[in-house]
């Protein structure tokens, strides 16, 4: 049917059958801003329209209704090119992230400034209610209606956006817009799906019923012959290679235990048959036409039960070594099961025995642990407990492949641009030359698009078929067949003596690795790799075990294991404090490291190889600690009229790395280009956090441009040079130090040719602002222009060109303290969390703005990690609560009433121009400053997160 | 397939012979989203039909059923707590959206207002198969399970009350709401059907049970403890 109706004022028709979603209809039509990230759930906001002066949900009005309606959507907000005022105040207050429903919340803001010009903080928040925002927090909106509202009445900012560092630098340091922040908020077509082609192909996957079967058989002759399915993937057809989709450097520590279909599901939601079909409609039929018979068999979903004797075994098969295999391999295999298991193949040994579901252990320590708890004056000795968290991105995973030229082309939303490559390579056999990766804007990734989820099948889904072919995961999907943050049981023994020493501390980590051994090793050594470092203790051990269990799979998520890590060891110190009965603030001044300390406990903890003893960088800490005791009146008991609910304070120390010296690896090309502007292509990936504007930072610092006169291409795979990927903190350290060398020697190399046009000795020349070359000697001048003109003009030298590439055995270690105040309700349970204080030293931070909503937002996702978030499964391993709403996920109305970032000004002697990692290291503290807080509101230790209402009861001894 | 009734009479006459592949379409929020028991289902379409205002008169309130949870939220005309019930469905988008008709006729347990409007003794103007109007009880609609369409909710002016709600974020279902007002108790509680009456001890007529929202003694204990809460 016709459906008349004015869009952004204009008259339009649109083409639609009556029961079509608007939604739907509107993104088909091209109104691009208009997304979807909840599958009409009506939770996360990204489908918002206005629809007849009224906000609403396009996925909740049919195409008939809006039949004469008045519409208007964030493609409405433009004139021309140009964005409104509240688009500009978003960018500027450094909200505009991953920015996928960024087009929706400026709409909102916009409809809210229209009907209130000068809204409250209230009303701000209602307005804000129904969009769910993961990247940014919820804070710095405040901030962009404050700055949008100085903006549309003065014309310009009256209020400081973030502090200035280092005076200087001309733009590190300094709050300057995003840029690629104008694309994203107006809902450019940026990502994936907007780059998929009608004519595209869709893939379709049918998934396991059972938490754990064998396939006995399956049948697809009766869908294989409906029109328009092109192909059909199992196990009996895929291609014989094993692999894993941990995004990681090649070899990986994680198994390759997977092919892209098995004989044995593993996992309720594991792939069964990968459906290549013209319409959804036909896949949808051609999956209900497979028949497949499964042989049940039991399963395994927690530590305790994987790790019982006779437990049912995940992995069975035979296991190989690529390097380092035990000298009794043989007998082991002689023992595999089924053949059907197929078989696990190890890069080289992760202290694996997978015929006890062990996929990696790891133990190790300094001093002596006997001698230091014997000269503890009290001893604690707890287990906490943590549950399985999903990322939930806005944009969930997504992939478009297609054949160009004879190559395989996919568009995709990763972190890891190269390793994708490479995986495809393998799983499709053929040569990296042959695959071209795109990495679009990424809308949210957190570690989930470390992982190769889609992109492999996709690609061979393309590669087999010739077709151009799509795949998006639905919200479901995106819980039960994703990577999620592996559920740990996290034991901390920790000794000391009356004064706070601590004289030793021991922590026995358990993972849940789920049914395949992504990350498997990395992410628990991280929970002891990324917290004994704090301690300056002589006596510290660890000992590590991950668990193969059949929960859907678990993987990388921002911060690794540190939080869980950080979770018990701080609680765990919190407890011997109260036991010891000091402050526990004097117990972290008395224990923590200081810069210079030499951290000895590292050695072991090098994630499969040998670790890097190195002292202790720079570090603010002490400030952090300091400042944040004074913000929150540390020590201040507060009561509250109400004498049901009780305050408390919490705080907790984090650390972090920046990538993973000698091991991550980043690359850029800088080129001036003939009119003498920058062209710098990063191997880096934008993620949403920044990390292009970064390096046209660092382009504009060190060449001395302006900032459009840089543009920055990164995360293609073929105009790009190698880069491992952005995941591990390491995008400002390494990809941010690529920059900086590349652009170095292209100043180098500017300043040399400039000597020679010139006649100049180079050590006379420099270059300076707006982009030129001057002669300290001579005071003679010759601009980019000029110069590269010359160079590219018949007879001169070429185009200005350098590459740089960035690895190091150096660690720049950010440092941090997290403080909460809380109230909890003693008759019901209830955890409200009044204050939250954020402060961290992140070195140089270069986009200051950027810096402090990295914070907010990973913070937020942590309150819910510790207070709501939580999978659920069934007795049967499915999960019950796989939507936006019944897992728990938090919205404004769970930000903290008084929520703080703070950025501790420390210089750094390693990162580009000081600078260190900034958001993962945001994950840690709130679980034990919440979970601190709690005890010293109400007495009593939640040791398992989430900490609900109901877990409070119980400890209060009420339930 | 959609159907556009010209009456509220031939609305419900259509929702009764349609009894099992039909539901009625207001706001949209339930039978247009992710795992609707309305998916694939046909749609009738009452917005051109029931009232959406709110009007007092002769010491009643009338609330037209096609009034949006905003629009319930924003009115001065509605006591305190019934406006706070509208406010737990948290999302203001979908509040602009979201009616109290179809908040009542989908008989949740996790209501956003049923525990409020039993507590306000409201009653309800439905219209039946055979085109009766006719005043019923909230507590009875809630409790049966016929396909009347509802038309208006009745409450008296005037009314002051409390109300509570619990559960594990703005967003997500509640685990239980209960609600007060003079002599009447009542309390919504996930998974089982709603309780009122003249005493705050309501629990022995609710059977408890685990579910995603906490587990049966959790919510046991709450409607023990809700009325004890300081108001």
């Amino acid at each position: 049917m016709n459906i008349k109706c004015r869009i952004n004022g204009e008259e339009i028709i649109l083409c639609a059958e009556p029961q079509e979603r608007l939604r739907d209809v509107l993104y088909r039509t091209g109104y691009r801003s208009v997304r979807d990230s909840d599958d009409a759930e009506g939770f996360a906001g990204s489908d918002t329209i206005i629809f007849n002066d009224t906000l609403k949900y396009s996925n909740f009005i049919l195409a008939y209704q809006a039949e004469g309606a008045e519409i208007r959507t964030a493609e409405g907000l433009l004139s021309g090119r140009e964005l409104n005022y509240v688009q500009k105040a978003m960018i500027s207050a450094g909200i505009v992230a991953s920015a996928y429903n960024a087009p929706a919340a400026a709409l909102i803001l916009t409809w809210l400034l229209e009907k209130k010009p000068n809204p409250t903080k209230d009303e701000i928040k209602e307005a804000l209610s129904g969009i769910f925002i993961r990247d940014a927090g919820y804070e710095h909106y405040y901030l962009a209606v404050k700055l949008a509202c100085e903006l549309r009445d003065t014309g310009t900012y009256q209020s400081e956006i973030a502090p200035s560092f280092r005076p200087k630098l001309e733009t590190i340091g300094k709050p300057m817009d995003k840029i690629d922040g104008a694309a994203l908020v107006s809902g450019e077509p940026v990502f994936v799906e907007d780059k998929v082609p009608a004519n595209a192909w869709c893939l379709h996957i049918l998934r396991s019923p059972f938490a754990s079967a064998y396939i006995k058989s399956i049948d697809i002759s009766e869908a294989e012959k409906l029109d328009g399915v092109a192909a059909i993937i199992t196990a009996d057809n895929c291609p014989d290679v094993y692999y894993m989709q941990a995004g990681q450097g090649n070899p990986e520590p994680s198994p390759h235990d997977r092919r892209l279909f098995n004989h044995k599901v593993r996992h309720v939601g594991d792939r069964v048959a990968g459906i290549v079909a013209r319409t959804k409609e036909i896949a949808d039929k051609a999956a209900s036409l497979i028949k497949v018979e499964y042989e049940p068999t039991d399963a395994v979903y927690t530590v305790e039960q994987a790790m019982a004797e006779g437990a049912p075994l995940v992995h069975n098969g035979p296991v190989q070594y690529n390097a380092g295999a035990p000298a009794d391999l043989d007998e082991f295999n002689a023992r595999a099961g089924d053949e059907r298991e197929g078989k696990v193949v190890y890069q080289f040994p992760l202290g694996a025995n997978i015929q006890k579901n062990i996929a990696a252990s790891n133990k190790g320590g300094i001093g002596d642990m006997e001698k230091g708890f014997a000269e503890a004056d009290a001893v604690v000795d707890c287990t906490y407990q943590t549950s399985q968290i999903q990322h939930t991105p806005l944009e969930p995973h997504v992939c478009y492949a297609h054949i160009e030229n004879g190559r395989l082309v996919l568009n995709c939303s990763t972190q890891v641009p190269y390793h994708v490559r490479r995986i495809v390579s393998w799983v499709c056999g053929i040569p990296e030359n042959k695959i071209h990766v795109i990495k679009e804007r990424v809308g949210g990734g957190y570690g989930a698009k470390q992982d190769i989820l889609v992109e492999e099948i996709t690609g061979y889904a393309a590669w087999l078929t010739g077709k151009p072919v799509y795949y998006r995961n639905t919200r479901e999907e995106e819980f039960i067949a994703n990577s999620t943050r592996h559920p740990m049981r996290v034991r901390v023994k920790m000794g000391g003596k009356k004064d706070g020493t601590i004289t030793a501390i021991f922590m026995e980590v358990c993972a849940n690795t789920g049914p395949f051994g992504n990350h498997c090793l990395t992410v628990p050594m991280n929970s002891c790799s990324k917290t004994l470092p704090l301690f300056k203790v002589d006596n510290m051990a660890y000992d590590l075990k991950v668990f193969y269990t059949n929960i859907p799979p678990a993987g990388a998520y921002q911060g690794y294991g540190t939080p869980k890590g950080n979770y018990g060891i701080m609680m765990a110190m919190a407890e011997l404090a109260d036991k010891l009965g000091i402050d526990f603030k004097l117990m972290i001044e008395k224990n923590h490291v200081e810069e210079g300390y030499m951290l000895e406990i590292l050695k072991g903890l090098g994630e499969g190889r040998e670790g890097n003893v190195v002292p202790v960088g720079s570090c603010g800490l002490d400030e952090a600690i300091e400042k944040g005791c004074e913000m929150i009146e540390w020590g201040k008991k507060e009561v509250s009229s109400d004498p049901d609910w009780k305050i408390g304070k919490g705080f907790a120390m984090i650390m972090q790395g920046s990538g993973l010296p000698g091991l991550d690896h980043a690359e850029a090309i800088a080129k001036l280009e003939t009119d003498g502007t920058v062209i710098l292509n990063s191997g880096g990936a934008d993620l949403g956090t920044g990390l292009d504007t970064i390096s046209a930072k660092i382009v504009a610092e060190v060449l001395k441009l302006p900032m459009d006169r840089i543009t920055v291409v990164s995360g293609d795979t073929d105009a790009c040079a190698f880069d491992t990927g952005s995941y591990a903190s390491s995008g400002t350290f390494f990809s941010g130090n690529a920059s900086l060398v590349a652009t170095n020697k292209l100043k180098e190399k500017v300043l040399a040719e400039a000597a020679l046009q010139l006649e100049e000795d180079v050590a006379d020349l420099d270059v300076r602002a707006p982009g030129e070359v001057y002669s300290k000697k001579t005071g003679k001048t010759i601009s980019y222009y000029e110069l590269t003109h010359t160079a590219t003009s018949g007879g001169g030298r070429g185009q200005i060109i350098a590459h740089g590439s960035f690895v190091t055995a150096a660690s720049s270690v950010p440092y941090g303290a997290h403080f909460a105040q809380v109230a909890v309700n003693t008759k019901t349970g209830e955890i409200k969390v009044q204050k939250f204080y954020a402060l961290q030293d992140a070195g140089t931070p270069i986009n200051p703005e950027c810096a402090l909503t990295q914070i907010y937002g990973a913070v937020m996702k942590s309150i819910g990690h510790s207070l709501y978030e939580g999978m659920e499964l069934d007795e049967n391993g499915k999960c019950i609560n796989a939507n936006l709403t019944d897992y728990g996920t938090p919205m404004i109305g769970e930000a903290p009433d008084d929520f703080k970032s703070v950025l501790v000004d420390v210089d750094d002697k390693y990162g580009p121009f000081g600078a260190k990692s900034i958001s993962e290291i945001a994950c840690n503290g709130a679980a034990p400053a919440i979970g601190i807080a709690i005890h010293d509101a109400c007495g009593v230790w939640l040791r398992s997160w989430p900490m609900t209402p109901e877990k409070v009861l119980k400890a209060l001894g009420k339930l | 397939m959609i159907y556009a009734p010209n009456t509220i009479e031939e609305a419900a006459a259509l929702r009764a012979k349609l009894a099992d592949s039909a539901v009625y379409l207001a706001g949209g929020t339930d039978d247009l989203r992710l795992g609707s028991e309305a998916g694939g289902k046909d749609l009738i379409d009452i917005n051109a039909l029931c009232p959406d205002t709110i009007e007092e008169k002769d010491g009643k309130i009338s609330i037209g059923s096609r009034c949006t949870l905003q629009a319930l939220k924003e009115s001065d005309a509605l006591p305190c707590f019934l406006r706070e019930a509208a406010g737990f469905c948290a999302s203001f988008i979908k509040r602009n959206s979201a009616t109290v008709g179809g908040n009542l006729a989908l008989r949740r347990s996790d209501s956003y207002l049923a525990a409020a409007l039993a507590a306000a003794n409201a009653s309800l103007l439905v219209v039946n198969k055979d085109g009766e109007a006719k005043e019923i009880p909230v507590t009875k609609y809630l409790a049966c399970d016929c396909t009347c369409l509802i038309v208006k909710i009745v409450i008296n002016a005037g009314l002051n009350g409390w109300i509570r709600r619990f559960g594990r974020t703005s967003s997500s279902h509640a685990t239980l709401i209960a609600a007060v007002c003079g002599d009447t108790y009542a309390i919504s509680v996930s998974g089982s059907p709603l309780a009122c009456g003249s005493s705050p001890d309501l629990t022995a007529s609710i059977c408890f049970c685990d579910d995603i929202t906490g587990s049966a003694e959790y919510k046991k204990y709450l409607a023990e403890t809700v009325f004890t809460l300081r108001r």
